[in-house]
């Protein structure tokens, strides 16, 4: 149930409702949590401010557990990203060295290659992720809304008995 | 900033925050003396424990650890008590303390409530002591013996009133006489193996007799032919054969028997060891004290001195047990993920997972201060489960008064840097006034000391499994009371001995070497008691002890002879018959060596004859 419920959400949240650059900066913001492991400093401090400023929690949601989903099956190259970063880069060995000493810093676990590799590729993925998905709910509103709508899965889902009942218990607030 | 976070993350966070903060204190404590009770296995009870945030942590104004062995006491007490936490390593996992104070430690104390904690309905396993040291008190008491240590009889008249001799005497009851016994039995059994052994010998010689008879029928003189002489010299020789043969059989077979023979007469010789056992047995059993007095003081203070060990050993272990035990590591959860790889830098200063540098400890400075109870002053250092990263061993020093003059100075250190864990203990007692100290046993010299004084040095060593602890304790200003009057001459002596002595050392070793506990016990009260108890019962137990002997020597002679007699038949009957057949089978050989000398001479005049008739024949021609 919950995964219809969250993929009729979202489509709504990209057919209207906040403006494309709430719904750009969550989506962004999901992919960097989404796409690094287990609980982190880095991740803990992404959650408040998603929570904190007014971005869209639904397209963060979305991308979070779509991302969480890749990120298995790129573990690999985050290790090897971040191998990389953390021993073949020579002149990052300071940096490293001073935060391994830090005393907040450990707990981001950066020296720990599938972390740091997963967060940089997040970050780094996250202005793509940004400006695509800020173009993609523009061109969503003003043509690909109209093809969707159409489609009988969306038919489907939008007159599910099921997701009408599920709508009319919400609404009653149980 | 969106309402929704403050009403759903915010307030709730603060709600949170507030409730925490203000049960804190109760959560901190209630955790703290449920882990001090599963350790120690008594009541541990703080007064006014607080958190605080910043530094972050803990105070209390007084804690109570209760002693498991006497519920109404405390091990210990203390008054405030405070120390904080490194915030960067706690953020890393780490509690690290640099210094701890502890104010008026207090030993001893007592409280007003019992410390036992509620039994449990399953049973579990003992808090403290046992592990390695399980047995050692079991072992200890076994070696001193106090447990089951005779009372030797110093009443040598009373003895040989109610001492059987006879019955100690008793044939059954001798070794000696059973061994005696024993060895008859053997000696028929060898002997019948002997006469079959000389029947072979016998038959043996029956072919040197055929051989004999052949030889002695061939007649030197009726030789007349050189085929006669030859086919007579090859008889001879095949006689001479057959004889060596025999010879070297016979050889064979004597020199077994003749060491059979031998063990039987050298075995004669342990009946006088089985005497010498069945003596000392006599004499244990009739309980006859040793004149030396060796043991007596053991007897008399073992019982006082292992209550003492026990109860030390048992903290040793203790501490052993528990030291050890802080070495073992977490296992890290795994990550749902693929794990990476965690990539070590160059740390400025390792740290352990737990590690308290420092604990500051004061006895208190009142004036006021309780002459029953023990005031420790001094500093522990380095506690810590992994003295591998501190490189420091656990040390403490501690400063430890009673009253006006007694003191106890405390050294030890727990090493666990490396793979076999290291205890060291080092004590100096002085001035210490034990009071009433009781001596003997119920069935000897039971006796109290009044007012003594000691003092004592103690050092134990405990590297890996092993122990080995070396005490000396001087006794002063002793006063012995007696609970009953003397009951023979030698108590007599032991009383007139303690009431004149004043002083004196004891010196206790206990070890183990592998697996086996030693002791050794000495003190200079020995020999004090041994040069009076000499001089008394020395010339009456030699007399009585000379008496035993002799009644033990007359029981044994006969039935030794008796055996004497039957194996100097059976050695006897041997030896002859083995002489008669070594001279029958030499006389055999030298006849026939005789023989063939003979036949060997025929056939060099023959050939003489034969040589001079063919020369006369040539010359006549």
């Amino acid at each position: 149930m919950f995964w219809i419920k969250f993929v009729t959400n979202f489509l709504k949240i990209l057919r209207a409702g906040q403006t494309p650059k709430q719904i750009a900066g969550a989506f962004a913001l999901g992919a960097i949590v989404g796409l690094s492991p287990s609980l982190t400093l880095q991740g803990v401090v992404i959650w408040l401010v998603i929570f904190m400023i007014d971005v869209n929690l639904s397209a963060a949601l979305f991308a979070y557990g779509s991302f969480a989903l890749i990120a298995y099956l790129l573990d690999p190259i985050f290790h090897s990203f971040g191998y990389f970063l953390l021993v073949d880069v020579t002149a990052l060995h300071v940096f490293w060295t001073y935060l391994y000493n830090a005393p907040l810093a450990p707990l981001s676990r950066f020296y720990n290659t599938v972390v740091l590799g997963s967060f940089v590729s997040g970050i780094i993925l996250s202005v793509p992720v940004y400006f695509g998905m800020k173009k993609f709910v523009v061109a969503y509103r003003t043509h690909i809304h109209e093809k969707v709508e159409k489609w009988k899965i969306y038919q489907v889902l939008n007159r599910s008995s099921l997701i009408q009942w599920y709508q009319r218990v919400r609404s009653m607030g149980v | 900033m969106r309402k929704k976070f403050i009403y759903f993350a915010l307030i709730p966070l603060v709600v949170i925050s507030i409730v925490v903060y203000l049960f804190m204190d109760s959560w901190v404590t209630s955790a703290l003396e449920s882990a001090g009770e599963a350790m120690t296995g008594a009541k541990v009870e703080f007064t006014r424990l607080s958190v605080s945030v910043s530094p972050i942590g803990l105070k209390w104004q007084g804690l109570q650890v209760a002693d498991p062995k006497e519920p109404m006491k405390n091990l210990f007490q203390t008054g405030r008590v405070q120390f904080a936490l490194n915030f960067g390593q706690l953020l890393r996992g780490k509690y690290i303390i640099e210094s701890m104070e502890v104010n008026n430690l207090i030993l001893g104390t007592k409280r007003t409530t019992s410390g036992a904690l509620p039994k449990k309905p399953a049973a579990s396993k003992p808090s403290g002591g046992p592990s390695i040291f399980s047995s050692l008190m079991t072992e200890a008491s076994s070696a001193l013996g106090v447990n089951k240590l005779q009372t030797p009889n110093f009443d040598i008249a009373s003895v040989k009133k109610v001492l059987n001799v006879d019955s100690l005497t008793n044939p059954n009851n001798l070794q000696s006489y059973r061994m005696i016994d024993s060895l008859k039995g053997q000696l028929q059994a060898a002997s019948a193996q002997w006469q079959t052994t000389l029947g072979e010998i016998e038959q043996t010689k029956q072919k040197l007799m055929t051989a004999e008879t052949n030889i002695r029928a061939i007649d030197v003189n009726q030789l007349k032919t050189v085929d006669q002489i030859a086919s007579a010299l090859n008889t001879v020789k095949d006689g001479i054969n057959t004889a060596n043969e025999v010879k070297q059989t016979f050889t064979t077979q004597e020199t077994a028997l003749t060491n059979q023979v031998t063990s039987f007469v050298s075995s004669a010789k342990a009946i006088n060891d089985a005497v010498n056992q069945d003596y000392n047995h006599i004499v244990s059993l009739a309980r006859l004290p040793d004149v030396n007095m060796k043991g007596l003081s053991q007897l008399v203070l073992g019982k006082d001195i292992m209550a003492t060990a026990d109860k030390y050993m048992y903290w040793i272990a203790f501490a052993h047990k528990h030291i050890a035990s802080m070495q073992q590591t977490q296992k890290e959860p795994s990550p749902p993920r693929l794990k990476g790889q965690n990539i070590r830098f160059p740390e400025e200063r390792g740290y352990p997972k737990f590690w308290i540098k420092k604990i500051v400890i004061s006895g208190g400075t009142d004036k006021s201060q309780n002459p029953d109870y023990f005031y420790a002053s001094g500093t522990v250092r380095n506690i810590t489960d992994n003295q591998r990263i501190t490189g420091q061993p656990m040390t403490i020093d501690l400063l430890i008064r009673k009253g006006a003059s007694e003191t106890l100075k405390l050294d030890a250190s727990f090493d666990r840097r490396t793979d076999v864990p290291l205890d060291v203990y080092q004590a100096e007692l002085t001035g210490a006034r034990i009071g009433t100290m009781t001596l003997g046993r119920s069935d000897f010299l039971p006796s109290k000391v009044e007012g003594i004084n000691a003092e004592a040095s103690i050092y134990v060593k405990v590297p890996g499994n092993s122990f080995d602890s070396e005490s000396k304790i001087q006794f002063s200003n002793m006063n012995v009371v007696f609970e009953t009057q003397p009951k023979n001459e030698v108590e007599h002596i032991v009383q007139q001995v303690l009431q004149s002595v004043k002083a004196f050392n004891v010196d206790l070793r206990m070890w183990n070497a592998g697996n086996q506990f030693k002791m050794a016990f000495s003190t200079d009260l020995d020999n004090q008691l041994a040069s009076r108890a000499k001089a008394v019962l020395g010339a009456e137990l030699a007399s009585f002890e000379n008496e035993l002997r002799n009644k033990l020597n007359q029981q044994i002679a006969a039935k030794e002879k008796e055996y004497e007699a039957l194996l100097a038949q059976k050695r006897d009957a041997v030896m002859t018959q083995l002489k008669g057949y070594d001279s029958y089978v030499n006389d055999g050989i030298a006849m026939l060596q005789g023989k063939q000398n003979d036949i060997l001479k025929k056939q060099q005049d023959m050939l003489k004859n034969k040589a001079n008739s063919l020369l006369n024949g040539l010359f006549k021609h």
